[in-house]
């Protein structure tokens, strides 16, 4: 990594967001990973409800590289497949996916508040 | 498995929207990811492996154009590498080409905003008027099978004279015709429209009321929304129903759209009717004011037992549908015949008078000639400019693609590929078009509100002012006309952006970089190129020819503002109102307007009150003088027409109209005495031609019988205009206002400071002495000043200001064309120079040629103006379509104006050092 720290701006100046981001950042948490392996967590994660479709995610991972969010790491173990890139988040991506999902456990607090969180409500 | 190729093939494609360096980077991995995904899909059946697919393509395309656009990285964390430029893909060279465009747009901001505003006003002013157009003229009314909708008519015609014309019904006519069997105009019903008060529901108001007959929505496909139209029964005047229908706005405004209206009641000149039905949202009736309906049997009970009972009360018009098996030819040979059957069952006292039937169809029936006419004005107006603007343009870019294609020989000398050349100036072109294409819109989308604003109410309806024939609210910008107005200016651009680059991608790399060697060429005229001197001439014509028409109509309106309306028209307030006929003080209706008078006086900042017809606001009230005493008797029909006006007794002091002979009337008048009459100057005129009119009597047709009665004249005063200024001035006669029984009036005050200012302390009064009764037509003497000419106004604005801008584009086009012929023989102006021409010698023979290519369009335009100028006639007054003060005024000015934009170049020219021109080159 190129940037030192001082040189992040605060992780709050990114947000919000936008949802394929928050979605990598969730997908990798605290693994090192490929694409598809991406999409098949982030998929068992949320139960099916939720999709990467690929033109989504390799955009995105390449723009978050760049926005030092992530960085690209080595393969996990010496059977993975040389032809592809592994993913891992920055400390920097990670400060980041903490202060978005507090943005948006206020919201959901909000929501709950407006009595719009009930099931069926 | 063919289909899994099928599949993979189909993402490979989409992944090519990905810019070529993305691919190489992820491509494989990508590819690999869908296919795992696809064998999973698979396993959940066909239609989840189709969905999938599906949007994984739909999303590879977004996204590969997103990144395509993308300019770089977020703010500057990481580190994007500058792209190899190995052909790239195309679209990234697309976007390069637009950066490099707008670039070059930025260093040249005169020629980009001198295109952008060319474009745009050539969009802009075209899509505000042909929308008008299409609005006015093509737009069909919402009324289903439209060609078999006809107006069915009674015409009335002096025997060997002139053209039958059409005329109203009377109510026993139309019953008489309604009861010929076998008509082929099958249903048919009346309607009119009147104002009247509505006392109940929310606050007093005007309202307007269309009578109609049952069938009248059937007709029109406009049947009730909720609850009926009116049926059979509403049909008879015999036991007339005291019902209406209202109008979906008035539902919605006074009774917040509640069914439960229906069976409740609404109080229309002091009669209370139940409301039956609700029309549909929008429909207002075919006169475009009607607010509520109500039976035509039922006028007698709300408005006048006469409009039914009177034979010859011409007051309403009918509308039917052809019965299907009859044709247009057919239905009107029985309608004349019809005609003539019923006038014989109700004959004319007068045997001179032929009446029979016609029929119109209806699309002709709601034209509006004089809108028409403007219509088609102003889009010849707007077409021309837009040809200017077109002409102006490509002169623009012309001169540009001539200075840079040494620009362009040296890219290609050092390896830019011809196409890639070609593809920059396209791209500019594109890219101004589309500067100017916005801009346009924006102009087109102020333009069409500015002129529904504008828009004369006298245009919205047919002429006779019975069928709404436009609604200004329904103006807006056409997007077709819109699409065709950019698509000719950007054709343009683009046309005259490309041939060039083209051209000079064409030409030999060395005659273009060899010194000079082009623009010394002679034998080619002044402007080099041909082109030049068409642009120049063809723009001047046109130029010429809108010029002439804006003199022409301006010349109008500065007669019609000289016209003198016989009175101050400053300060001057103007309202009407009517008694309901329920009203207490409607037995008495003159001493209401003594008392409201009276309250009006004794208000601060009044001058002066009175009753009576606004001038120019037309006339209420036109009859025919029937007798002279000691005149040879005049036959029925043929006396002078006069208008009558009932006056208040300071009419002629707080109007500023002269009394120029006798007295003014006042309290003596108009009660038991027997009547008097004051004369307009006009009236003494004709009917005393040169005899002293004081105390001599006179007869004239009003109405009531006991007032048919002779008159004394006991006075003459000065002319004033009630009709607007273009029409034929005709007599006036005054009465005092206590001379008849008239519930309603119009108010006139005079006030010491801005007249309108005064309305809410008016109100106040009205208040107090009859808080029912609803001021209408509220307006200043001034207003109507400036709406008596409104039509022409409009169109003189419209066409000064095209005029303006085709003058202007003309001026600047010369200029530009010029200055770059000049510019091109910087090197011969400075040999000549050198070799001893003085600088006069130069000067001359540059203008030599802008005098020749001058000429030929002034002529060209004068001969297109005489053409067009027959579009201009009904807008003209007091002057003629051929006025030669115009023609050569314009003539002169264009001419002016192509010298001087020939000028500063050529002068410019002569200023150059002979020998730094030499070495320039």
């Amino acid at each position: 990594m190129s940037g030192a720290p001082s040189s992040l701006p605060h992780p709050e100046v990114l947000l919000p967001l936008s949802p394929p981001v928050y979605h990598v950042l969730l997908a990798l948490g605290d693994e090192v990973l490929h694409g598809y392996a991406m999409m098949r967590a982030f998929e068992t994660l949320t139960g099916g409800a939720e999709q990467l479709l690929p033109g989504t995610l390799y955009a995105t991972l390449a723009r978050m590289v760049e926005t030092a969010l992530l960085e690209e790491a080595a393969p996990p173990d010496a059977g993975a497949d040389a032809r592809r890139r592994y993913y891992r988040v920055t400390p920097f991506g990670r400060a980041v996916a903490v202060a978005e999902t507090a943005r948006l456990s206020r919201l959901v607090d909000v929501a709950r508040v407006r009595r719009l969180a009930e099931q069926g409500g | 498995m063919t289909r899994a190729r099928e599949r993979t093939l189909l993402f490979d494609l989409a992944l090519r929207s990905f810019p070529a360096r993305f691919r190489r980077r992820h491509g494989a991995e990508m590819r690999e990811a869908f296919a795992a995904e696809i064998a999973r899909q698979n396993a959940r059946g066909a239609r989840s492996l189709a969905a999938y697919t599906m949007r994984a393509v739909v999303d590879l395309l977004k996204q590969g154009w997103r990144e395509r656009v993308r300019r770089g990285p977020l703010s500057g964390h990481g580190h994007r590498a500058p792209e190899p430029r190995r052909g790239g893909g195309m679209l990234q060279g697309m976007w390069t080409d637009v950066r490099l465009a707008t670039r070059v747009f930025r260093r040249a901001p005169g020629f980009a905003a001198a295109a952008v505003l060319v474009l745009a006003l050539g969009i802009g002013a075209n899509t505000t008027v042909f929308s008008a157009l299409k609005t006015a003229i093509l737009a069909a009314p919402p009324y289903p099978e439209l060609d078999r909708l006809v107006m069915v008519d009674v015409t009335h015609q002096r025997r060997d004279e002139g053209q039958p014309r059409a005329m109203y019904w009377s109510y026993p006519k139309f019953q008489a015709y309604l009861q010929e069997s076998g008509r082929l105009v099958d249903p048919v019903a009346g309607y009119a429209q009147r104002r009247t008060t509505l006392t109940d529901a929310g606050d007093p108001a005007m309202v307007g009321v269309e009578l109609a007959s049952p069938g009248y929505f059937a007709i029109l496909g406009m049947d009730p929304v909720l609850g009926r139209a009116f049926g059979a029964e509403e049909g008879s005047a015999d036991d007339p129903r005291l019902v209406a229908v209202l109008s979906h706005e008035m539902w919605s405004g006074r009774f917040g759209a509640d069914p439960a209206a229906l069976g409740r009641t609404v109080t229309l000149n002091g009669r209370r009717l139940e409301i039956i039905g609700i029309a549909p949202a929008g429909f207002r009736g075919l006169s475009g004011s009607a607010e509520l309906w109500i039976p035509m049997a039922s006028a007698a009970e709300v408005f006048n037992r006469f409009m039914i009972t009177g034979a010859q009360a011409h007051w309403f018009s009918a509308v039917g549908r052809l019965r299907p098996d009859a044709t247009l030819e057919e239905a009107q040979a029985q309608m004349r015949a019809m005609g003539a059957r019923v006038a014989e069952t109700f004959a004319s006292e007068d045997p001179a008078d032929v009446y029979e039937g016609d029929l119109r169809t209806f699309v002709s029936a709601r034209v509006n000639a004089d809108a028409r006419a403007a219509v088609v004005l102003l889009s010849v107006a707007a077409a021309l400019l837009l040809l200017v603007a077109c002409a102006n343009l490509s002169g623009l870019l012309l001169a540009r693609a001539r200075r840079r294609a040494r620009d362009g020989a040296v890219r290609l000398a050092v390896g830019a590929s011809r196409w890639r050349l070609i593809r920059a100036s396209l791209v500019e072109s594109v890219v101004l078009a589309a500067m100017g294409g916005g801009a346009g819109v924006l102009l087109a989308l102020a333009g069409t509100r500015a002129l529904a604003a504008a828009w004369p109410r006298r245009f919205l309806s047919n002429t006779d002012g019975t069928i709404v024939a436009m609604d200004p609210g329904g103006l807006a910008v056409d997007p077709g006309v819109l699409a065709f107005a950019v698509g000719i200016t950007a054709g343009t651009a683009l046309l005259f952006g490309l041939a060039p680059a083209a051209r000079a991608s064409r030409t030999e790399l060395s005659e273009q970089l060899k010194e000079g060697t082009r623009s010394t060429r002679a034998g080619r005229g002044l402007f080099g190129l041909d082109a030049r001197a068409v642009l120049v001439g063809a723009q001047v014509a046109l130029a010429l020819m809108l010029l002439v028409g804006a003199g022409l109509v301006g010349g109008s309106v500065k007669r019609l503002l000289d016209v003198d309306e016989g009175l101050e028209t400053g300060n001057l307030l103007a309202f009407s109102y009517a008694l309901p006929r329920t009203d207490a003080w409607a037995e008495q209706p003159a001493e209401f307007h003594r008392s409201f008078m009276e309250r009006v006086a004794s208000l601060p900042g009044v001058r002066g009150v009175t009753v009576g017809d606004a001038p120019l606001a037309g006339h209420s009230w036109i009859t025919l003088v029937q007798d002279v005493e000691g005149h040879p008797p005049i036959p029925q029909g043929e006396g002078m027409p006069i208008g009558v006006h009932m006056v208040g007794d300071r009419h002629f002091e707080t109007l500023g109209v002269p009394v120029v002979q006798g007295r003014t009337l006042d309290e003596r008048d108009g009660t038991d005495a027997s009547p008097t009459v004051v004369l307009s100057q006009f009236a003494a005129r004709k009917l005393f031609p040169g005899a002293n009119p004081l105390g001599r009597r006179i007869k004239m047709g009003v109405s009531d019988d006991e007032h048919d009665a002779y008159a004394e004249v006991v006075g003459v005063a000065g002319d004033v205009l009630y009709a607007r200024p273009d029409e034929e001035p005709i007599a006036e006669a005054y009465f005092s206002y206590r001379e008849f029984v008239d519930p309603s009036a119009t108010m006139l005050i005079r006030t010491v400071g801005e007249p309108l200012g005064l309305l809410p302390s008016i109100r106040e009064e009205l208040e107090t002495l009859n808080p029912s009764l609803a001021l209408y037509r509220v307006t200043t003497l001034d207003a109507l000043v400036t709406d008596s000419m409104g039509d022409r106004r409009i169109v003189l604005a419209l066409l000064a200001l095209f005029a303006a801008v085709t003058v202007l584009l003309a001026a600047t086009g010369t200029w530009g064309i010029v200055s770059y012929a000049v510019a091109d023989r910087r090197k011969e102006l400075g040999l000549r120079m050198a070799l001893g021409a003085d600088g006069t010698r130069v000067i001359e023979m540059i203008l030599r040629q802008s005098v020749v290519t001058a000429a030929i369009g002034v002529v060209l335009g004068l001969v297109g103006a005489w053409a067009g100028s027959r579009l201009l006639e009904v807008f003209l007054f007091e002057t003629s379509a051929r006025d030669p003060r115009s023609f050569a005024g314009a003539a002169a000015l264009l001419f002016t104006v192509v010298l001087v934009a020939s000028y500063l170049p050529a002068r410019r020219a002569t200023r150059v050092d002979p020998v730094e021109a030499l070495r320039a080159e």
